[in-house]
């Protein structure tokens, strides 16, 4: 049982169950929603041949740890750069390089200490192997994610091991819907982490399995004059770990994208969660910028 | 408050980041009002400018929003981007090049220029749009593009002073950006110049 259930401000519910409702919301909506990119989770979309982007995301979290020898109150920032650049028509590369900065009050032994490191770096790369554009904008996509974490050496925030990861993500876009659903395991292969505060922190292999909806508020319908698009979005993000942990967040937003770049912006809420191994998520926000060179 | 701060630092840069590197690309549309134009009154909406602009566009045989061997004069996108933009007394050719020159993500015809078009299909977004115009541009010959998301459709202006670009080079350039291109409509075939 988790932590986050000691002041009854969760319902409880099986575990299987939930990661179920997640993955159905994500891939078995009728045909008539569909998909776009979403903020906070992989999509089968990806840079076009020699088409190199940047993303810059800025995530703010607030947790709660009440274990015994826990945390206390945290304040979380990661400064996530995104390196994405298309290497052919059907794979692309893409270098995750995340700054993280956070600050403890309350926490057991030291009652107050802030922390500014680099988080182990990802490297990803990805592959379509399965496309089918079915008109102007409609699409269904699917791709193969490989990937690796490597440890950015910087104590009190890197593992310090080479994490291997793989997932598969869907992407479905048809007229003003969008939809995307995506799988991502990771191999923890060992952890040195002295602040196991986040998803992933841990020794356990750990799974995220995300779905979203998104849903083109302006315009209505595109036109050669079309500069960019306001979309909502409506993400739903679960977390599991091997020892046990599992979370479930809802992260609503807005993304506006232009022709160059992109805004996003959503916010994180935590819907259910079980954690013993780390700090509860209160809640959280994420803004970003994609720029296309 | 430390970490309050930070975040508004952080908030700062993203938006700057954000708008430092935009062009801004609706400002060729938002032009004020002309000399015909009622106070508060848009080009678009001025009867005076479309008159003109319905002059204007017949001189162009053709423009990137109409379908392919159709003609200006039948095409109600052209006649309303040309209102929106030209300047009163402006002849509608002159104000196609300033705008061009402005606002570089929407490229517009120049007259007289020969252009092809690609049917696509799967460019679900601006940055889609973006992909396959970095890489038609990469084609010896081709000027500049515009892309019709919702109807699927890419005009290309291309250079009349080199070779025509093969139909397969300009659909390998949709493929290459990671889309699906169908016919090709080069000059030759019929394009009404």
């Amino acid at each position: 049982m988790g932590a986050s259930f000691s002041d009854g401000r969760f319902v409880r519910v099986p575990a299987s169950a939930v990661f179920a409702g997640v993955f159905a919301f994500a891939a078995f909506l009728p045909p008539s929603a569909y998909a776009q990119q979403s903020t906070d989770m992989p999509a089968a979309v990806q840079p076009g041949w020699e088409v190199f982007v940047v993303r810059q995301e800025t995530q703010y979290m607030r947790m709660d740890d009440p274990r015994p020898d826990g945390f206390g109150s945290i304040d979380m920032f990661e400064f996530e750069t995104t390196l994405a650049y298309g290497l052919g028509r059907t794979s692309a590369l893409m270098v995750h390089v995340p700054l993280m900065y956070w600050d403890l009050e309350d926490a057991t032994p030291a009652p107050d200490a802030q922390g500014f490191g680099v988080d182990d770096i990802t490297v990803m790369y990805q592959h379509r192997f399965y496309r089918e554009d079915v008109g102007p904008i409609e699409t269904r996509r699917a791709v193969l994610l490989t990937g690796l974490e490597v440890p950015s050496f910087d104590e009190g925030f890197s593992s310090e091991s080479f994490d291997p990861l793989i997932g598969v993500a869907y992407t479905r876009i048809d007229g003003r819907h969008g939809l995307n659903a995506s799988a991502l395991w990771k191999f923890n292969t060992n952890a040195n982490d002295d602040f196991e505060i986040e998803f992933g922190d841990s020794s356990a292999d750990a799974l995220k399995l995300d779905g979203s909806y998104l849903y083109r508020l302006d315009p209505e319908a595109y036109t050669a004059q079309t500069t960019g698009s306001h979309y909502f979005q409506a993400q739903a993000l679960g977390r599991y770990e091997t020892n046990g942990d599992w979370q479930v967040m809802f992260a609503p937003g807005w993304m506006y994208e232009g022709r160059q770049w992109a805004f996003e912006a959503t916010v994180h809420l935590p819907v259910l969660q079980e954690l013993d191994s780390r700090a509860e998520l209160e809640w959280g926000v994420n803004l970003g910028v994609r720029y296309l060179f | 408050m430390k970490y309050a701060s930070l975040f508004g630092l952080m908030l700062s840069f993203v938006l700057l980041t954000g708008c430092a590197s935009t062009t801004d690309t609706t400002a060729a549309k938002e032009t004020p009002a002309c000399a015909s134009c009622a106070a508060g009154e848009k080009c678009a909406d001025c009867a005076a400018e479309a008159a003109k602009c319905e002059t204007c566009a017949t001189k162009n045989a053709k423009c990137a929003t109409c379908a392919a061997g159709k003609k200006c004069t039948e095409c109600a996108g052209e006649k309303k981007e040309a209102c929106a933009t030209c300047a009163s007394g402006e002849a509608f050719s002159d104000c196609k090049k300033k705008t061009e020159k402005a606002d570089k993500s929407v490229a517009v015809p120049i007259s007289d220029e020969p252009i092809a078009t690609i049917e696509a299909k799967g460019m679900g977004c601006p940055l889609c749009a973006s992909s396959a115009d970095r890489r038609l541009k990469k084609i010896d010959g081709v000027t500049w593009t515009n892309i019709d998301l919702g109807n699927g459709l890419v005009t290309v202006g291309l250079d009349p002073n080199k070779p025509t670009p093969e139909a397969e080079d300009l659909q390998n350039a949709i493929r290459d950006a990671g889309f699906t291109a169908d016919a090709v409509t080069l000059p030759t075939e019929g394009s009404g110049e």
